[in-house]
């Protein structure tokens, strides 16, 4: 699982991390029990300060989205709601807008942008 | 004396014209030799070590490490050497000894290490969420081999003193340097494992956890071959006070310092399977 960050996005970094890691808790990706890795090797691998990732966890942690105890890391708790199929095909079709709306901006066709995403997906 | 005194400085000067000329002369062969060439066979054995394949996407990244490391490590090599010859010339002699050849390798392993955790971020930036651990890349009982054995070396120190009651200031030296190299090569293995990771495809990120896997191998293989060095040196310096047991002790330092340079090469080329690295990518 990937998390990224836009550095340039007027969304500060810590809730860039958070609201991603928020969508997949609750899209079951990251399944109850699913260890996060450390604030460190996080904040290193995004070249961001380790407050940042901290803040990130501390605010899913009050969400009750995960738990932090000490030598045992930050673990994903079982969420009390999850998203509906429903809800998950609403979020990828207003992601796949926005990927559409950017590829008519490029003057891109069909083909050469879902060929991108094809590509991306085979990538991660 | 003042014939003898301006005698010593000449002899002293020409020594050290003549170590810096041949530094210079070495360096720019090494200079030379080493720019960016990577053999084919040395790329096949890093694979072969950790079972990884060799893409079009992950092949430039090995050539780079493979490349920092060997500039670093010979460039280490070849500072011991002259360090060495350049001391015996000082004393009056002229001798090649292992350890400081050894110590001068290994100081520049560490070096490169340290210059390939260096990183450049862009504005997008992405990461995995998997944690990553040292188990991941080395046996756990090799992580913590170094420190036991600097705190074993710190332990014996105290034991001989405790035992004979005579105060042998190379023992502790010594002691002090086990701990001091257990403890650089653990922060630097820490800095290993902790720099960041590309969230890119399988074939790159397998290559990424190869190379962190190796270069950990190598740094425990290195470092407790080193604090073992100070532990057969303490007794060395401490053998003639145990009386028949000191014989002994003599025999354990010569066959010591034989075998175990060999126990850490060993450990240092070690085959090691990442596990998550094992995914089947197109061959090469």
């Amino acid at each position: 699982m990937i998390v990224e960050v836009d550095t340039t996005s007027p969304t500060p970094p810590y809730e860039q991390i958070r609201a991603q890691v928020a969508r997949m808790i609750g899209a079951g990706v990251l399944p109850a029990e699913t260890q996060l890795p450390p604030i460190r090797q996080l904040a290193a691998d995004l070249g961001l300060a380790a407050n940042t990732v901290a803040r990130a966890y501390r605010e899913l942690e009050l969400e009750g989205l995960v738990t932090s105890r000490v030598r045992h890391g930050t673990t994903v708790v079982h969420p009390q709601r999850t998203l509906s199929g429903a809800e998950v095909n609403r979020a990828l079709t207003d992601a796949a807008r926005a990927y559409v709306t950017v590829a008519r901006q490029l003057g891109v066709d069909g083909d050469v942008a879902a060929a991108a995403v094809r590509a991306e997906l085979k990538r991660r | 004396m003042t014939c003898y005194i301006d005698q010593m400085l000449r002899v002293g000067l020409l020594g050290a014209v003549l170590l810096l000329g041949a530094g210079l002369v070495v360096f720019s062969v090494l200079g030379a030799i080493e720019r960016g060439r990577v053999s084919r066979s040395r790329l096949r054995a890093f694979a072969r070590r950790h079972r990884l394949t060799i893409t079009v996407d992950n092949g430039n990244r090995v050539i780079r490490y493979l490349a920092t490391t060997r500039r670093w490590r010979t460039t280490g090599l070849v500072a011991g050497l002259l360090g060495s010859v350049g001391w015996a010339w000082w004393q009056g002699g002229l001798q090649f000894t292992f350890l400081p050849l050894f110590a001068g390798w290994f100081v520049g392993a560490l070096v490169a290490e340290v210059r390939l955790a260096r990183t450049s971020f862009g504005t997008r930036r992405a990461a995995s969420l998997e944690s990553r651990s040292p188990s991941l890349y080395l046996p756990r009982t090799a992580w913590w081999l170094g420190p036991a054995l600097a705190v074993a070396s710190v332990a014996g120190a105290g034991y001989a003193w405790a035992r004979t009651g005579v105060w042998e200031p190379t023992v502790w030296l010594l002691a002090g340097a086990a701990v001091v190299i257990a403890v650089v090569v653990n922060r630097v293995q820490a800095r290993v494992v902790g720099r960041p990771q590309p969230a890119e495809a399988a074939d790159v990120v397998a290559a990424d956890d190869a190379i962190r896997s190796r270069s950990l191998h190598v740094l425990t293989g290195g470092g407790v071959t080193l604090v073992v060095y100070c532990v057969l040196g303490q007794l060395a310096a401490v053998a003639h006070l145990f009386g028949e047991a000191g014989s002994t002790m003599q025999g354990v330092v010569v066959v010591g310092s034989l075998i175990f340079p060999i126990m850490g090469w060993a450990m240092a080329t070690a085959k090691w399977d990442v596990i998550r690295s094992t995914t089947e990518i197109e061959s090469w």
